[in-house]
């Protein structure tokens, strides 16, 4: 035997996995590969590990995957204000395997100023989770109570306002409230719900909008709770008024509410190419409402059961649809805050 | 805003401790933790995030503190590699390998690594007594630590730069700037705008400072080692006896000063939000060597035990001093303890200041097990060192696939985005590059750990203190203690050179 001949070992281990890799994408051409039923579905979480996003899928997929008889795998694609996990989930086949839980109005930010490849049309929906209002918070020595009496000192002396990020909710809560009242206030992306928390609780801010359970209901009595972008007040942080209550109905989207939807979204397509596990996926989504590990888990992620709020694919969808024509009608506010700054 | 000590939650707590479950739990997660943070680039944030789904089903006392552990095992585990093989199997071990290597070069891998495995025990202990005492004032103190004092911090650590390593002073800096640069791709920090992506959405968070230290330190020293063919460099030869660990033990206990200073520096800065580990071993080293006579000081980075001990003592220390924002305020110190908050809310628990009122017998079980958790890290690291040891003399036939294999999963795991693998490759050979100019890859790394740092609290703090320079820089006291330290860092570098 020359010395380039194969001996046998190598010859069995180069035919067995010449062999191995044959199955493998012979099975796949026929079309014998595994069945749905038997993958594993991939939970993208287009946040870091941590967040509100990432919590709440997390104690979601137990109680779904109960239901599913299917396996959840949560992956975490943080970066680009959500974008990169928007894309995963674009680029993901439409089979089913792939569902993420996203974040609105972020999500329609994302295509509308950053230049995502993708549009509201590019995603079937299978639901929302729950809806936190925009609320605003201020250091608890401020010489303000209140929104109104906030917006009156902000009027006389300027003030500084800490958002969670560039172009989401509370971006366009403060970028609305200064336009209303012409105000000169100094918005601060302080790059996420924690650096809000901290730069209220340490007062480097005149006031910070977050949600209140992203704020963490805890701190109900340490810091001021001005108001809540809404026409009703919201249960999380009893005593804070709604803007409607302060009188504030100029500004815009207090009718309508102006909060954090997180929803469950799924690649497009999925809906129309395989319906049967569209309903599958939808149906069994909705029943872990009803599931009560997941309602108590809800409940220990400070207060979270008080904010679910479930709607079915078509109602979701129309949400969406809703919340995209209220993003466009402000986007120039929005743009002319990112491109004046 | 609450309470010190508890005395009725620290007895439930040591009852919770008393479980055999637990104290597996501790064991088990702590091994976890030294092994997995000895792979390059997976570092404790990722061992974390790795073990969470996995610690669901578990009862949450149980699975927390085997978190708790697995992120105490894996800061100390980081430093393995680096004293090994030149690799810092994560970004709080850079400036591990700077004496930690020399010392393996010299054939003194075993005392390197005991030495380690003493003051990493030790510093973790000292900061977990500093979080069962004093978490609440000192959280209370974090959050003073605003934007322009978190920029400060970063100038002050990136004066580091010129006294990297030995390298001519224009070449720290023009590295050190190169990193800067790099920590500037990505969206924009105030109006997430992108910058320099070139089209790849991966991008758009920035290019992971982890990827890029397995491309200068594992990757490149990969090349390296293929080139000289052997660890062990000049005469020297290996050290293999149990004298190595009593002559750790004796290096330690005659330098207790330097010990307490990197364990403070480190419970110190692992407290603040936003700067972690890879912060805390920059600025423990530097403050050793600038503490340090001028004929010691010249001998840094050429191996001597003194550095080993600057960088182990702090790393070690943010473990315990991270959780104190984390616990008190649920403001994460550090990406491990972002990793961990999510844990902890996951198993039902609120971070935030009512949380010693509604668990703190949980809270306090966590923190007692860092105790546990860091006499382990002592038994397992001095039992270890001696087979650990013989790591690096292995030959360099199995090391070098080895590690190349681990550079490429480690590379790929910390994001999942293929390109994160161009880019190891990429500073692999720019490592090489640099290396044969005399150029310290560590400039460039601290430039890019620190970038992100910098020009988030220069840009946030700019806009807060109303764009005055007077009202920026003079923002507290803090501020123009960083002001201070950062002109005193500047002269005697200025004075040197």
């Amino acid at each position: 035997m020359s010395s380039t001949d194969l001996g046998r070992r190598e010859f069995l281990a180069a035919g067995v996995t010449g062999l191995s890799v044959t199955a493998a994408y012979g099975a796949d051409a026929l079309g014998v590969t595994e069945r749905f039923d038997e993958q594993r579905v991939t939970a993208i979480v287009p946040w870091a590990q941590g967040g509100g996003t990432d919590r709440s899928m997390r104690i979601t997929t137990p109680a779904w995957s109960d239901r599913l008889g299917i396996e959840f795998v949560v992956e975490n694609y943080p970066g680009g204000s959500t974008q990169v996990g928007g894309e995963e989930l674009y680029n993901a086949d439409p089979d089913g395997t792939t569902v993420a839980m996203w974040n609105m109005p972020q999500m329609q930010a994302t295509w509308l100023f950053q230049n995502a490849p993708y549009q509201m049309e590019s995603f079937d929906y299978l639901g929302t989770h729950h809806w936190d209002p925009t609320m605003w918070f201020a250091p608890p020595d401020r010489p303000y109570d209140d929104l109104e009496e906030f917006v009156e000192y902000a009027r006389e002396n300027g003030a500084t306002v800490g958002i969670t990020s560039a172009i989401g909710n509370t971006a366009l809560s403060a970028l609305l409230v200064a336009e209303t009242y012409d105000l000169d206030l100094t918005i601060v992306n302080m790059e996420g719900g924690s650096g809000v928390r901290q730069a209220v609780l340490a007062g480097d801010v005149d006031a910070g909008v977050n949600q209140p359970w992203a704020f963490n209901p805890d701190y109900v009595g340490d810091v001021l709770a001005l108001g809540s972008h809404t026409a009703e007040p919201q249960d999380l942080w009893p005593d804070t008024p709604s803007f409607a209550d302060l009188g504030l109905e100029d500004v815009p989207l207090v009718e309508e509410g102006l909060g954090q939807w997180k929803l469950v979204v799924v690649p497009g397509g999925l809906r129309e190419n395989h319906p049967d596990r569209f309903e599958r996926l939808a149906e069994t989504y909705s029943a872990v409402f009803d599931d009560e590990s997941f309602l108590t888990e809800a409940g220990n992620q400070g207060g979270l059961d008080e904010i679910l709020e479930y709607r079915g694919p078509d109602e979701t969808a129309a949400e969406v649809e809703a919340t995209s024509q209220f993003m466009e009608t402000y986007a120039d506010v929005v743009e002319n805050f990112i491109y004046d700054e | 805003m609450f309470g010190l000590l508890a005395p009725a939650a620290i007895d439930g707590a040591l009852g919770i401790l008393a479980s055999p479950y637990v104290l597996f739990a501790i064991l088990l997660g702590t091994a976890v933790g030294i092994v997995f943070g000895a792979i390059p680039g997976f570092s404790a944030t990722m061992t974390i995030i790795l073990f969470t789904p996995v610690t669901i089903p578990f009862e949450p006392t149980t699975a927390l503190i085997f978190l708790v552990s697995a992120y105490g095992g894996a800061v100390y585990g980081g430093s393995i590699p680096a004293i090994l093989i030149n690799t810092p199997g994560a970004p709080g071990s850079i400036v591990t390998c700077w004496d930690g290597y020399e010392l393996t070069k010299q054939g003194r891998a075993i005392y390197a690594l005991a030495v380690s495995a003493i003051v990493s025990g030790l510093a973790g202990l000292i900061a977990a007594t500093v979080l069962l005492i004093f978490a609440p004032p000192i959280s209370e103190f974090a959050l003073n630590f605003g934007n322009p004092e978190m920029f400060l911090l970063a100038v002050f650590a990136l004066t580091i730069i010129p006294a990297a390593k030995g390298s001519s002073l224009s070449k720290a800096l023009l590295a050190g700037a190169f990193g800067l640069l790099i920590g500037t791709v990505g969206n924009d920090p105030q109006l997430a705008q992108p910058r320099a992506t070139f089209g790849q959405t991966a991008l758009l968070e920035g290019v992971d400072f982890v990827v890029v230290l397995i491309g200068l330190f594992v990757l490149a020293e990969v090349f390296w080692l293929a080139y000289r063919g052997t660890v062990v460099t000049g005469d020297h030869t290996v050290q293999r006896g149990v004298s190595e660990v009593y002559d750790a033990a004796r290096a330690v206990a005659s330098r207790p000063a330097a010990f307490l200073r990197g364990a403070l520096i480190g419970t110190f800065i692992g407290a603040l939000p936003g700067a972690g580990a890879d912060v805390a071993n920059f600025v423990s080293y530097n403050e050793a060597k600038r503490w340090a006579n001028d004929e010691l000081a010249d001998r840094f980075g050429s191996g001597i035990i003194e550095g080993v001990i600057a960088a182990d003592s702090s790393n070690n220390a943010t473990q315990g001093s991270a959780l104190i924002p984390t616990l008190t305020l649920g403001i994460p110190g550090s990406g491990a303890t972002a990793a961990l908050l999510g844990a902890i809310a996951l198993h039902g628990l609120n971070p935030g200041p009512a949380l010693f009122d509604s668990s703190g017998d949980i809270v306090y079980a966590m923190i007692l097990s860092l105790f546990v958790g860091n006499a382990l890290i002592l038994v397992y690291g001095l039992a270890g060192s001696r087979y650990f040891g013989k790591f690096a003399y292995i030959p360099i036939r199995y090391i070098i696939p080895s590690v190349a294999v681990l550079a490429v999963v480690g590379g790929f795991a910390v994001r999942n985005a293929p390109v994160d693998l161009y880019i190891v490759l990429l500073f692999g050979l720019l490592g090489v590059v640099l290396v044969v100019y005399d150029y310290p890859l560590v400039s460039l790394v601290l430039g890019v750990i620190l970038g992100d740092i910098a020009e988030s609290g220069f840009v946030t703090g700019w806009l807060l203190t109303g764009e005055s320079a007077a009202a920026f820089l003079f923002n507290s006291y803090i501020a123009i203690g960083l002001l201070v330290l950062i002109a005193l860092s500047l002269v005697v570098t200025a004075i040197k050179n």
